[in-house]
């Protein structure tokens, strides 16, 4: 399976504006949208639509900075593992796991004035180590992509999509 | 060896006539085609183009569709079915809000949760009358381009974008039946875009509201060069115009058992005579200040007139506005825009001529919206043109659609894991790792799940399937991968696979609203072929059915007849009535015809006659049979 950069034509770079990303996707679509290929026969139409998924779930993956990041690591052969790994710092892991029981708190007594702005803290907390990614990104690719940034730069990253995860498992208040 | 299809040499493709584009509507269809590089919509002869989505199932004789079968809702309500888009693709528990005042009797299919139509002395399914209705718009179709039915096989069909899977697969299995292979489903706000955006260029966004019959949709679409593409779509599968007609009819019936202590909606006949006055109270409204609501049932004890005024009918309606508002802000919301990011505004669907409806949404965006094309053929003209870029006459615009709900897989854990989001472009495809829980279990099942609730129960099951197969393992070591991929129409299709055995499952996820792919095979063996193939035959009965409609309605009222009409023009009502009469042998459509209009005009007299003794402005604008039914 092709690497998202590779099917949407784009070079393997972490500085991708949005612009660049649906102009690819435009002219992927335009040669690989099954309504192109509605009186092919069966296998033809089945690539397409194949292809024509692939490209949109490319997209979607481009779009977002965090999954832009995880994907160049993967390229580098830093994959993300599942959870936290031993990069993150036990007080990143208690301050998160201290927030997490905050709202589960707020839940269980609908407080849904403190769920609110649990949300929108962490919502900041995941802005601002986006923004911190993005220019470790920059740096790294400026210094020709050394390999020992590596794993910080994963660092950063698996912290960013653990604070999303969390921000994800709050659930807002039953309304009935 | 495999062996390949080879290609280019299907001399078949030569004799296909064009590709169909049709409207499967709430309350009436229509069918249009690309002709010359224009969309036309088809009609017959110089009539309407709108075919009534319509079935009627008489006791004695095959199924009638149209308007043929709307004459026949008056009389037998029970087996004449309207509106079956709403039933598609649903259980009863979806639809216990409209059971008390449908006419026709729904009961819940044995093995899933599926409403069928129950006639009494046998079952149909919503695929079937929906199938039928398709069969209407194809045979019309071949009679306006003279081409034989067997070359109409191919069709680009509506559907509201926010149908879901079940809904959607429903509609294509309904189009199966009608003998019509689905080139591909477009969303029906998509569809009209299409039509109002051809020769523009530049690049706008686009909110199209679309209230119909009985569905809602509410789609922004940015347009750049021909590519229409979706932001986001929101909607509502219940809600429309159907919906208004309602709610008169629930509010004047509650009056009528305060004034006269008859329960009007315990009768299935008073619900279908009920439902009709409502629309057309519905319709006046659109034009008038206020309109009577006349009712009278002297069999029952009940009289009963009420002048319903336009503030009336907006408070009664205004919770249904307030819905589609509703649904409007969070389509915004979804596309990270407010009202002011929007170009232009684009009403579609005969509800959109109420009147507060239109100021509603022009009030909602700040701007006047757009309903210059006509906005009961806009969606039909769309789907003529999808026909085309299909087809490859249209070289210039390409459609980018969503799907308009999250698709997931329960947990153990009873929630939601979502694979698929709404809004995603598609087709679309996402990926996800499963394991066991128990020792040496051999087979997973999954319970696939469309909604945006966070709980699995509170999300619409579509079916469940299950991966065998699986090599005894500790608890935890298999990695079951499923894909999703949902296709350009907006259907499913699950693939999964054991990784470390390889293992992959033979996948076919049951619906749980709908029928399996070999159940319309046996319908189709069973009783579809016969009755297509002969479209002389489908004439005949239609013919037969209206002649013994207005026959009935004449013996009805032969008294008045003896009593008010000249000599003359009663000798011809008579003679007219005894050909009627002595014309059930008739097998052929022309000359039965000809005695079914020489009745009609020979009863225009009887009509006008009865017309005195009724009030006459709620009988205006009717026609013969309509009237002198009643």
């Amino acid at each position: 399976m092709l690497d998202p950069f590779t099917l949407l034509e784009l070079p393997h770079t972490f500085d991708l504006e949005a612009c660049v990303l649906r102009g690819a996707l435009l002219k992927g679509s335009l040669q690989w949208h099954p309504d192109r290929f509605a009186l092919a026969n069966e296998i033809e139409r089945a690539e397409a639509e194949d292809r024509m998924a692939s490209l949109n779930r490319a997209h979607e993956r481009l779009i977002d900075p965090l999954q832009r990041a995880e994907a160049l690591l993967t390229l580098h052969g830093q994959a993300l593992g599942n959870g936290t790994d031993q990069t993150s710092s036990p007080m990143f892991l208690m301050e998160m796991m201290e927030i997490k029981e905050e709202a589960d708190t707020a839940l269980n007594s609908g407080n849904n004035k403190r769920l609110a702005s649990i949300t929108a803290s962490l919502k900041n907390n995941e802005q601002q180590r986006i923004q911190a990614i993005t220019l470790a990104f920059r740096e790294w690719e400026a210094a020709d992509r050394p390999n020992d940034q590596l794993d910080g730069l994963r660092g950063l990253v698996t912290e960013a999509v653990y604070v999303r995860r969390t921000l994800e498992g709050i659930r807002p208040v039953p309304t009935h | 060896m495999i062996e390949l299809p080879i290609l280019g040499q299907d001399s078949a493709e030569s004799t296909e006539g064009p590709i169909l584009g049709i409207d499967l509507g709430t309350t009436h269809s229509l069918v249009a085609v690309l002709q010359h590089g224009a969309p036309r919509v088809l009609a017959e002869g110089e009539g309407n183009a709108l075919i009534p989505s319509v079935v009627s199932y008489p006791q004695d004789g095959p199924p009638v569709v149209g308007k043929a079968a709307l004459a026949r809702a008056g009389f037998d309500p029970q087996r004449t079915i309207y509106s079956c888009k709403r039933l598609v693709g649903r259980g009863m528990d979806d639809l216990r809000d409209e059971l008390a005042t449908l006419p026709y009797q729904l009961v819940e299919a044995d093995d899933r949760e599926m409403a069928l139509i129950d006639l009494g002395d046998r079952r149909i399914t919503p695929q079937e009358v929906c199938g039928r209705v398709l069969s209407a718009c194809r045979e019309l179709a071949a009679s306006e381009l003279k081409l034989p039915m067997e070359q109409l096989t191919r069709a680009v069909i509506t559907v509201p974008a926010y149908f879901d899977d079940a809904q959607r697969q429903a509609t294509r299995r309904a189009a199966k039946l009608a003998g019509l292979d689905v080139l591909r489903m477009v969303g029906e706000p998509t569809a009209a875009a299409l039509a109002y955006g051809l020769d523009k260029s530049g690049s706008s966004r686009v909110a199209v509201f679309d209230l119909g019959g009985g569905t809602f949709d509410l789609s922004i679409l940015e347009l750049q060069d021909g590519v229409f593409r979706v932001l986001s779509t929101s909607g509502d599968t219940h809600l429309g115009g159907d919906d208004f007609d309602r709610a008169i009819m629930v509010n004047c019936a509650a009056e009528i058992q305060q004034q006269s202590g008859v329960d009007v909606l315990s009768d299935p006949g008073a619900r279908a005579a009920l439902r009709l006055i409502s629309e057309r109270t519905k319709k006046a409204l659109s034009s008038a200040e206020e309109a009577d609501f006349v009712y009278h049932d002297p069999d029952r004890g009940v009289a009963y007139r009420r002048t319903i005024d336009w503030r009336t009918f907006q408070g009664w309606v205004a919770p249904l506005v307030q819905r589609t508002l509703d649904s409007c802000s969070m389509a915004l919301q979804d596309a990270d825009l407010t009202p002011e990011d929007i170009h232009e505004v684009v009403l579609v669907g005969g509800s959109t001529r109420v009147p507060l409806v239109k100021a509603a949404v022009s009030q909602f965006f700040g701007r006047t919206c757009h309903d210059s094309l006509d906005p009961d053929t806009v969606v039909a003209l769309g789907a003529a043109i999808q026909a085309g870029v299909l087809g490859g006459q249209v070289q210039n615009a390409l459609l980018l659609d969503v799907t308009p709900l999250s698709l997931g897989i329960a947990t153990a854990e009873g929630t939601v894991s979502k694979l698929i989001l709404r809004n995603a472009t598609i087709p679309a495809m996402a990926k996800e790792g499963f394991t066991t829980f128990v020792d040496g279990q051999t087979a997973v099942k999954f319970t696939i799940l469309q909604g945006e609730r966070e709980l699995a129960k509170d999300c619409r099951e579509l079916g469940e399937f299950v991966l065998r197969g699986i090599p005894p393992m500790p608890a935890g070591l298999p990695q079951v991968g499923v894909r999703f991929h949902l296709d350009a129409d907006g259907v499913l299709h699950v693939r999964a696979k054991e990784e470390r055995s390889g293992a992959s499952a033979a996948i076919t996820v049951k619906p749980k609203h709908g029928l399996t792919d070999e159940e319309v095979e046996t319908m189709l063996a069973d009783a579809w072929e016969n009755a297509e193939s002969d479209l002389v035959t489908r004439q005949v009965a239609d013919l037969h059915g209206q002649l013994s409609n207005v026959r009935r309605a004449v013996e009805k009222h032969l008294e008045v007849a003896r009593k008010n009409l000249g000599p003359q023009e009663l000798e011809r009502l008579e003679e007219a009535y005894e050909d009627a009469s002595d014309a059930s042998d008739i097998t052929e459509p022309g000359p039965l015809k000809g005695i079914l209009d020489e009745l009609e005009t020979a009863a225009h007299p009887l009509a006008e006659a009865l017309m005195n003794h009724v009030a006459s402005d709620a009988v205006r604008n009717r026609n013969v049979t309509e009237l002198i039914d009643e």
